[in-house]
């Protein structure tokens, strides 16, 4: 009987498809079993590895590092004569459709069953014995990914060959090298094969068996002894692991019919035979291998040698190159204290003490290096006239504001600087930049690439997984539901998060009803099992929105890379979290669309009006923009212009830039379903006194009238009610931003009741502290995040009141963005008497642009336009205005389809033609062909009739999604007026609760999970914009007719509350004009 | 003068899926293309368009408009009845017959007026043809115009039949939205953007310039709004199915004398597919009972044949098998034809087997032991050794030489024993077991030879280096020791087990409601014989499942 043996080839979900168990669950069962060490070997990848190390820290299981490296099928290791080469072909899914040549005689001399179809392709065990083991694995698994379809990595015998020292090779199971050489071409080449791995892994190559009581396998293990003996090489025992439990093979079979696209029932060999691959202990694997004592006691010893672990990770952040003689951490002093004369206006003696603490605090933790690079980052972005704002706690410290990396003054706001850092949190500080979306940012990406190399930077991923809609659909499929079945079962569990039914508040055989299914049915309880089981597995891997991982010298060292989508874009394989957890330096450059419009606006209200505007020091509390504000008048303003945004402002009542921090922060899922949002507004306009859950909590909660609203509020919290020590705290605020939070919270809440227990909070004030706590996993802001978007609030909301003609042309530029169509932004700008002048060939370029005071729009409003024509037009019209149509056509070479949809939406108007009349001149022009032609004059004259007005509204919104000419509603204003049909602007001389009927145009739908049912619609017509509720009642009995018309009309009763105007509505019909418009809907 | 018919079938895919399911046509159905989120809706059942589900949506935001909508997929046989179907209505209207997609045919129907006179003649023949084609459960709509053109859209009206009267074919389209004329997206997308709005519209255009701006399509569009449709009528043919009958003077209640009347109708019918060039591919038999009712047997056969005996020979068999339940008093027989396949002759090697006699001799079989019990055995993709599927049986192509033996790979043939035969079996736990050394020599043999039972290496008890193959030697799985077959078995097995190779573990069908969870065994017996066993792991039967010959 060995003393230890060790499980070194185990696969985790994260070989996608391929494994049916998480990291996680392996570390447990493996701690159940008493296994010392366990070793992660992922399908071309170390996805998995840090939550495997973090767990196996945490479980006292040594937790080793490897990968299955698929190889590349066409590429050899040696030379094989003629005759032993196979014709072996591969098909799309990478395997081989040629069938074993040779079969081996096993016990008794039989022959065992012939293979599945579909050989895999081979595969080595590599595992990383040093760190430099580890680096040459994520370089061969880098190098692998690269060219390769993602999902598709192969390596060449080249590439192994080159990254093999510091790693040691086992031959795999039935899917590694050695096995397949075998079944395809003999023991001669599978000899052959052996010798060279030996030669490429000199002591550090073992023979693996596994036995999973397979006849076939068994016939190879005899193979596999005997060549083994004959080179005197080592062999080792191991499962070959697919899943934590014998009970998980159910999963797995799931997994394999997902892979392959197949059901149980078709999917033949391709499942296992047996339910063997799980974690095993010492004694049973000793049993399974009776015969080969020595190959479990190697296996133990073999988990020995392998020092490596991810602690020992070589991470290194990239230096900042700096003059001789000078340290980071007196660089940032020097350029810290000199830009803050200029930052903080004055510079107070509470913010030189801020800088200072922060200053001797960064030197001490050795983080000035970081605080350089972005500082640098940032700086690339003033170069290039790029804005940049830092968001995030960030804005906690007063060094970032100096250093231009925030723009909120953190001394005057009275922000935690200890939020950002602090000695006890022992990581990584977490700072991230808004740039503008679009070009800008992807030019501030390219130059972080450039600056640390190809190999030096990367983006982080993001793990995509199973959750209830696409689990329903897998799982049913597998199962072998219909395509009904799983359209109705993917509807119904889409709806609810498991954890719903985990907690008992939905009962899953109801929903399982609902879906037409009997849950007593054999496969509807397998599938409500299997369903559960795939909860939470990875499905695949996205790219993070905007972080990047930098590194000194050679990331790929670090964590493999792998190709994105995107052209020139390098990912690593884990997410943000596993990075955070491992120490490794990410940046979020994340695009905001609102500040790409900032950054258009200024130019133009320099040029155009002559004022330089400077948004780092706007007018404060300027009464007019706040105002306007408190008037809800907020189409296109950042963050607070949703309907439930608008729908509290003037509860709120926002006077100061505080207020604005208030406002961003409240409209969120956190406080709403932690049932703060109310209480603050009610407090705010004096309906409710202020008061604390508990006398302790004053200090705290007092600038938000005893309301908890930010996540700093809620540490401090838990510190004071419930006696948490900074660690505690910090283990909180994880749990707060970490997306896999709802399970550490329900850890954290019994600790949290403890403490306030023993500190005489109890009752009510207790189940108020824990609710808001608890409710802020799901979504809360940080005080400094809702100060830095409050800035944007602020800056957006001035524009708009002072220089909205240069607010609305941004906005409509940066489109798509923000909460509106670009058609409601047009009207609203009408309303603020911005004139919008129609899009003209004459006139408009590609872009809208500034004419006359008012907006032209630009050509890329007109849809199936492509940028190159409409920059052509722009260009050919600075040789001079377009004589004609034929001129016109002739200059910018657009076919037919073009200027037909230019003469549509009366785009060449200034030509001197109709619509109707453009149009059938395009239709000739555009068909001529050859120079004989092209100077003939078009025809004058049509015999097409002329548009009316409603056409010409509905060729606009056909044709450009948006009109400035009159509203769709206003042509049927006298026809609805005579019916009883008020207009929006009407509806506030009308007393609260009078029973009413609306028309209008439904610019938005929105179901928020937060308001129990109801729905709400914003309708909009020529004079405004007004929001329907709907009872869920209702929306049940309407509901094609709410989301199926576009233009409807509304009878109910009209509220008047908090100067908001809204309709309770008690039915629909719809109004039989065009379905022009478009909406954003929000289910 | 011309005058067309056209019969044209609404909803096409939904009609015809409502024929096989007539319990349906009072539900919220749609039939569905594609699959998983990608299917859409092809037709849609009125109930459900009042709820607001349209053709061309997901089926998932129909369900998300009407909850208890029932979906189904597209089935092309039944739109192929149906399409057959609606060929023999227009077949009956007219000889002349264009077939114009699975929802539309055209008949010839000029010159009828001196069977349907009078000025409502047409409208009676129309009236005819759609009380034909409910008889056969297809809601038909019919036209009947001057041109192909007029007709079809005369038949996708509402109100059917429609009448275009001779030279009314312009005034009829005119008021007519321009849609109607099956314009492609891109030329209707034109037309409305010109504001356009009827057939009419756009025929008050100046030819020429349409021309000149739409070119050829839109010229044709143009011809088209003003009645004008050159295209002829492309005549249907549908492939002859020849039949021979006729009623007898009296009721034959014996099979000799039925038998010798079939044989001369079926003479005459290959007869008349041989000078087509035709052979028989299925042959209907209708026998017309006594005093009412009919008795139909078709004979499927593998390859086309015109072998009167042959033929003969099957429906002897058939009805000697099944006779029918009263006495005959009518026979038609239908042969369904195809061309005949031609057997290759081959220099050196047998000529291939000829088609016709292999359907003679397989449609015999069917006929005695019945359909489902003939064809070609092959593995099927599972685990389980039993299971076996049965595909047509299409006879191999002869060898062209002679294959050469495949190196290394020494077959071993198992005889299935079906049912498994239970087995009492004494097993041993896993220390005696070890005590016993049971082992056998299976390494180290680089080719095996081929193997049989008698040359089957016998495990040698002072082999220098055994090795056990008991994988899993644990109480769970015990291994057997002894054996011997229940009394009264068909098959006697008894012995000591002198080699065992296992447990081979075998578990299959978890989610179904027959799963197999089974240690597979094979075993030497003292005897020499090597057999196949399993132990069933729910109820720990242990069964011989095989002989290895």
């Amino acid at each position: 009987m060995p003393t230890s043996y060790a499980e070194l080839h185990c696969a985790s979900a994260f070989s996608f498809l391929e494994g049916a168990s998480l990291p996680e669950d392996l570390v447990t069962q493996a701690a159940r079993l008493e296994l010392p060490a366990v070793a992660l070997v992922d399908r071309n990848g170390v996805y998995g590895a840090p939550r495997f190390f973090r767990a196996a820290r945490d479980a006292g299981v040594r937790p080793l590092v490897g990968a299955e490296v698929v190889l590349d099928g066409r590429s050899t290791l040696y030379s094989p004569p003629r005759s032993e080469v196979g014709s072996s072909r591969l098909d799309a899914r990478g395997t081989s459709d040629q069938g074993p040549t040779h079969s081996l005689p096993g016990p008794l001399g039989l022959v065992p069953n012939p293979l599945p179809p579909g050989t895999p392709l081979p595969r080595l065990t590599l595992l990383a014995a040093s760190r430099g083991g580890y680096h040459n694995l994520c370089r061969l698994l880098t190098a692998a990914a690269g060219r390769h379809p993602k999902g598709q990595a192969r390596a060449t015998w080249a590439q192994v060959e080159e990254h093999a020292a510091g790693l040691c090779c086992l031959t795999g199971g039935g899917e590694g090298a050695l096995a397949i050489e075998i079944e395809q071409r003999g023991l001669t080449p599978a000899r052959r094969l052996l010798e060279r791995l030996a030669s490429l892994f000199p002591g550090r190559l073992h023979v693996e068996l596994q036995r999973h009581h397979l006849r076939a396998e068994e016939h190879r293990n005899r193979a596999l002894i005997d060549l083994a003996q004959r080179l005197r090489l080592p062999l080792v025992a191991t499962n070959g692991v697919r899943y934590a439990r014998r009970g998980d093979r159910e999963l797995a079979d799931v997994l394999t019919c997902i892979r392959e696209g197949m059901t149980l029932d078709t999917a033949g060999r391709l499942l296992e035979a047996q339910r063997e691959c799980h974690l095993k202990p010492a004694a049973a694997m000793a049993a399974l291998f009776p015969d080969l004592p020595r190959a479990i006691g190697a296996a133990g010893e073999l988990a020995q040698r392998l020092e490596f672990t991810l602690d020992d990770l070589g991470y290194r952040f990239p230096d900042y190159p700096l003059s001789p003689g000078e340290t980071p951490s007196s660089f940032l002093r020097t350029i810290t204290w000199r830009e803050a004369r200029a930052r903080f206006r004055p510079l107070t003696a509470r913010a030189q003490a801020q800088l200072a603490k922060e200053l001797d605090l960064i030197e001490k933790l050795d983080l000035a290096g970081y605080f350089l690079i972005v500082w640098d980052i940032v700086c690339f972005c003033r170069r290039e006239g790029i804005l940049a704002q830092g968001r995030g706690s960030a804005a906690n410290s007063a060094v970032c504001y100096a250093l231009s990396i925030t723009a909120v003054d953190p001394v005057k706001m009275g922000l935690l600087f200890e939020r950002f850092l602090s000695e006890e949190r022992g990581e990584w500080p977490d700072i991230d930049l808004d740039l503008p979306s679009g070009d800008q940012r992807e030019k501030v990406i390219q130059y972080v690439y450039r600056r640390y190399g190809a190999n030096g930077a990367a983006m982080t991923a993001n793990v995509i997984t199973y959750r209830g809609r696409s689990a329903a659909r897998e799982v049913g499929k597998a199962v072998g539901f219909s395509l009904d079945q799983v359209d109705r079962i993917a509807r119904h569990f889409g709806r609810h998060a498991a954890s719903e039914f985990d907690g008992g508040i939905r009962d899953m055989d109801d929903e399982l009803r609902a879906a037409g299914l009997d849950p007593d049915a054999l496969h509807s309880r397998h599938f409500a099992r299997l369903w559960w089981q795939i909860q939470h597995l990875p499905r695949h891997l996205g790219q993070h929105s905007g972080g990047m991982v930098l590194a000194a010298g050679r990331l790929d060292e670090v964590v493999p890379l792998e190709p994105a989508a995107m052209e020139g874009r390098t990912v690593v394989q884990w997410d943000k979290d596993d990075i955070a957890d491992l120490g490794i330096i990410k940046v979020d450059l994340l695009g905001l669309g609102m500040l790409a419009a900032l950054e258009e606006a200024i130019p133009l209200i320099r040029t155009h009006e002559g004022i330089d505007v400077d948004l780092a020091h706007l007018p404060p509390d300027d009464a007019p923009t706040y105002e306007m504000i408190r008037a809800a008048d907020t189409v296109g303003v950042f963050q607070i212009e949703s309907r439930a945004q608008m729908a509290s402002l003037p509860r709120n009542a926002p006077r100061c830039f505080y207020d604005l921090v208030v406002q961003v922060a409240i409209i969120r899922p956190g406080p709403i379903t932690g049932n703060m949002t109310n209480p603050y507004l009610e407090r705010r306009q004096g309906r409710q006194p202020v008061s604390y859950p508990h006398p302790s909590l004053e200090p705290i909660l007092e600038r938000t009238l005893g309301v908890p609203l930010f996540q700093e509020q809620l540490l401090r919290i838990a510190m004071v009610a419930a006696g948490f020590s900074g660690g505690e705290a910090e283990e909180l605020r994880r749990a707060m931003g970490f997306k896999r939070s709802r399970e550490r919270m329900r850890a954290i809440e019994t600790r949290l009741r403890r403490g306030m227990t023993e500190r005489g909070i109890t009752g009510q004030a207790q189940e108020d502290v824990v609710r808001a706590i608890t409710s802020f996993a799901l979504y809360g802001f940080p005080e400094s995040h809702a100060a830095s978007f409050a800035l944007i609030v602020y800056a957006s909301a001035w524009l708009k009141r002072h220089h909205p003609t240069a607010f609305y042309i941004a906005l409509l530029n940066a489109w798509p963005m923000g909460f509106y169509h670009p058609a409601t932004m047009v009207k609203d700008a009408q309303r603020h008497d911005v004139e919008v002048l129609p899009v003209d060939v004459q006139h408009s370029g590609w872009r809208c642009r500034w004419e006359k005071g008012g907006v032209r729009l630009g050509l890329r409003c007109v849809q199936g336009l492509r940028r190159a024509l409409g920059e052509s037009i722009e260009a050919s019209r600075r040789e001079g205005p377009f004589a004609d149509l034929a001129d016109l056509e002739r200059r910018t070479h657009l076919g037919e389809e073009e200027l037909s949809r230019l003469a549509h939406v009366g785009a060449l108007a200034s030509l001197g033609l109709t619509r109707r009349e453009a149009l059938w001149q395009a239709a000739e022009i555009g068909r001529r062909r050859g120079p004989l032609l092209e100077r003939l004059p078009a025809e004058a004259g049509s015999p097409l009739p002329e548009m009316s007005a409603l056409e010409k509204t509905v060729a606009d919104y056909t044709g450009l999604h948006l009109t400035s000419g009159p509203h769709l509603m206003a042509h049927f204003r006298p026809a609805l007026a005579a019916k009883g049909v008020t207009a929006t602007a009407d509806l506030g001389s009308l007393p609260d609760g009078s029973p009413i009927r609306v028309a209008g145009a439904v610019i938005v739908r929105q179901r928020p999970g937060t308001a129990k049912g109801v729905v709400f619609i914003t309708m909009e017509d020529e004079t405004g914009m007004v929001q329907a509720i709907i009872r869920p009642e209702l929306y049940r009995r309407q509901r094609s007719l709410i989301i199926g018309h576009a233009v409807l009309v509304v009878h109910g009763l009209l509220q008047k509350r908090n100067g908001t105007l809204s309709v309770r509505a008690r039915g629909f019909h719809k109004l039989d004009v065009p379905a022009v418009t478009a909406s954003h809907d929000f289910y | 003068m011309t005058r067309i018919a056209a019969l044209f079938i609404p909803l096409f895919p939904l009609a015809a899926r409502l024929r096989s399911e007539p319990e349906l046509k009072q539900q919220m159905v749609a039939v569905c293309e594609g699959n998983g989120g990608g299917a859409r809706l092809a037709a849609v059942s009125r109930s459900a368009r009042q709820l607001g589900v349209r053709s061309g949506m997901t089926l998932a935001q129909a369900r998300g408009i009407a909850p208890d909508l029932i979906a189904r997929g597209r089935d092309p046989s039944c739109e192929s009845s149906a399409h057959e179907a609606l060929l023999e209505v227009a077949g009956g209207l007219s000889p002349r017959v264009e077939d114009a997609g699975n929802d539309l045919v055209f008949a010839d129907v000029a010159g009828m007026d001196h069977i349907f006179p009078g000025a409502d003649g047409e409208a009676e023949m129309a009236h005819r043809a759609l009380q034909t084609a409910a008889a056969l459960d297809l809601p038909v709509r019919a036209g009947i115009a001057g041109c192909k053109l007029a007709a079809r859209i005369a038949a996708h009206r509402p109100a059917s039949p429609s009448i275009v009267p001779q030279g009314a074919e312009v005034s009829f389209l005119a008021p007519l939205p321009f849609h109607a004329l099956g314009l492609e997206p891109r030329l209707r997308h034109t037309l409305r953007r010109w504001g356009l709005v009827t057939i009419g519209d756009l025929a008050r255009l100046p030819a020429a310039e349409v021309a000149r701006r739409l070119g050829a399509d839109g010229e044709a569009a143009h011809r088209a709004a003003r009645g004008e449709d050159p295209s002829p009528l492309v005549p249907h043919h549908p492939p002859p199915a020849p039949s021979e009958g006729f009623e007898l003077e009296w009721p034959v209640l014996t099979l000799e004398p039925l038998l010798l009347t079939i044989g001369e109708l079926v003479e005459r019918l290959m007869e008349r597919l041989r000078y087509q060039g035709l052979a028989c591919l299925r042959l209907e038999i209708d026998l017309g009972l006594e005093p009412e009712g009919h008795d139909r047997r078709v004979i499927r056969l593998p390859a086309p044949t015109t072998e009167v005996k042959a033929l003969v020979g099957i429906l002897g068999l058939e009805l000697d098998t099944r006779r029918p339940d009263a006495p005959v008093v009518a026979i038609r027989c239908i042969a369904h034809p195809d061309r005949p396949r031609r057997a290759q002759l081959t220099l050196f090697g047998p000529p291939e087997i000829s088609p016709a006699r292999l359907a003679t001799t397989i449609a015999s079989a069917t006929a005695r032991i019945g359909p489902d019990r003939v064809g070609s055995p092959g593995l099927a993709d599972s685990h389980l050794p039993e299971h076996v599927v049965l595909s047509d049986f299409e006879p191999p192509p002869p060898p062209k030489e002679r294959r050469s033996s495949r190196e290394g790979r020494g077959l071993l043939a198992v005889r299935v024993l079906r049912p498994p035969v239970p087995l009492e079996v004494i097993t041993e736990l896993r220390r005696e077991a070890e005590n016993k050394n049971l082992t056998v020599e299976a390494r180290g043999r680089r080719r095996p030879p081929r193997r049989s039972a008698s040359n089957l290496q016998r495990p040698a008890p002072d082999s220098s280096e055994p090795d056990t193959c008991c994988l899993s030697p644990t109480t769970d799985c015990p291994r057997p020791v002894s054996l011997r077959s229940e009394t009264g078995a068909r098959l006697h097995i008894q012995g000591l087990v002198r080699v065992a190779a296992g447990p081979w573990r075998c578990e299959e069908g978890w989610w179904s409601d027959h799963p197999a969870d089974r240690d597979y065994w094979d075993i030497e017996l003292s005897d020499g014989r090597l057999y196949r066993m399993y132990r069933d792991r729910d109820d720990g039967m242990w069964y011989a499942d095989g002989v290895y010959d």
